[in-house]
């Protein structure tokens, strides 16, 4: 598709800050904790990853729980103006991803997370305490 | 218990000058590619400016397009440019159809060839956060030169608008090359349906030389 009209190109602002998404991934964590999120970790992969910065992954006991998180995760967010980019899966097949464009979201049922083992693929990489 | 699926809604622009059949194909590969539940034609607006055989007034864009997507229920033309009016840009009408279709995952599906210009389209980071951009290659721009482009954009869409790139039957119909023949009075049979070819007769359309 393309414009009728052309700019005079400028340079496009990052969509946030490197410090902006570390702390999304931590506001992230801390809304998933609250929802009873298990084993809530945050991956940064900054240099691993071109997709995005952060990793956030959580799991749940249930669907309805993921579903829970996830709304949370909206709400808490949009609260503080950032807005999701694209959410996938459906909390029944167990495994949601919310993605925030500089931070990604991984919400499991307990037994989903532990079959598809995301988090080995990143094992040398540092996790954000 | 269960949510419905999100909507994948594609969205496909152009001047549709006039609509043909790779432009069909393109939108049925993009559903097949992207797993899109419906595409969206939406024709851009006239420029103030029209010379004779350039850019066919909406009425009739708009006409040809309906009778090319009357028969396909995932297809339907969506004027909001066309309301709107004025000069088309892409992230005006996603603003719009964001509002829209708050639950869906819009899907705008460019041409590769676009793919370097990206950068130099009016609000594009807004538009990169808005919907997603898919790309289908096109005959000539395929995924090997895409990949060798800078993409002047900043991390992480370089490497999100490469990895929601897909080929598909890279048909190499062209608009131009349509109303080329309509001006020579060549045919224009297979490379548009029949119902455009025959609005398109009966109204004398695109009989100027381009």
């Amino acid at each position: 598709m393309k414009p009728l009209a052309l700019e005079t190109p400028a340079p496009a602002p990052a969509t946030t800050t490197m410090t902006e998404a570390r702390d999304v991934a931590l506001r992230a964590r801390g809304l998933l904790l609250e929802k009873k999120g298990r084993e809530v970790i945050v991956l940064d992969v900054r240099g691993a990853s071109s997709i995005t910065d952060y990793v956030v992954i959580a799991s749940g006991a249930t669907a309805p729980q993921i579903k829970a998180m996830a709304n949370e995760l909206k709400r808490g967010l949009k609260e503080v103006g950032v807005q999701l980019y694209r959410q996938s899966g459906q909390p029944d097949d167990g495994w949601v991803v919310m993605d925030y464009v500089d931070v990604v979201v991984h919400l499991f049922i307990d037994e989903v997370r532990a079959y598809y083992a995301i988090e080995d693929l990143w094992t040398s990489l540092p996790r954000v305490e | 218990m269960g949510d419905t699926e999100i909507q994948r809604i594609g969205v496909l622009g152009g001047t549709f000058n006039p609509v043909h059949a790779g432009h069909l194909i393109l939108a049925q590969d993009a559903c097949e590619l992207f797993d899109l539940q419906r595409v969206l034609f939406v024709p851009s607006a006239q420029p103030p400016h029209k010379p004779c055989g350039g850019l066919l007034g909406a009425e009739h864009r708009l006409a040809l397009l309906e009778l090319a997507v009357r028969d396909d229920p995932r297809f339907e033309v969506c004027d909001i440019e066309i309301a709107r009016g004025g000069v088309s840009y892409t992230v005006d009408t996603a603003a719009t159809l964001r509002e829209r279709y708050p639950g869906a995952d819009l899907c705008f599906i460019v041409g590769s060839d676009s793919l370097p210009e990206l950068h130099l389209w009016r609000g594009v980071q807004r538009l990169l956060t808005l919907v997603r951009i898919v790309t289908l290659a096109r005959p000539g721009f395929e995924e090997e030169w895409a990949r060798e482009r800078e993409l002047n954009l900043p991390h992480p869409w370089p490497a999100r608008l490469l990895g929601d790139f897909r080929t598909g039957h890279l048909a190499d119909i062209a608009s131009s090359d349509i109303r080329y023949r309509l001006a020579e009075g060549l045919g224009i049979r297979y490379l548009v349906p029949d119902a455009v070819a025959m609005y398109i007769a009966e109204h004398h359309l695109y009989t100027c030389p381009t």
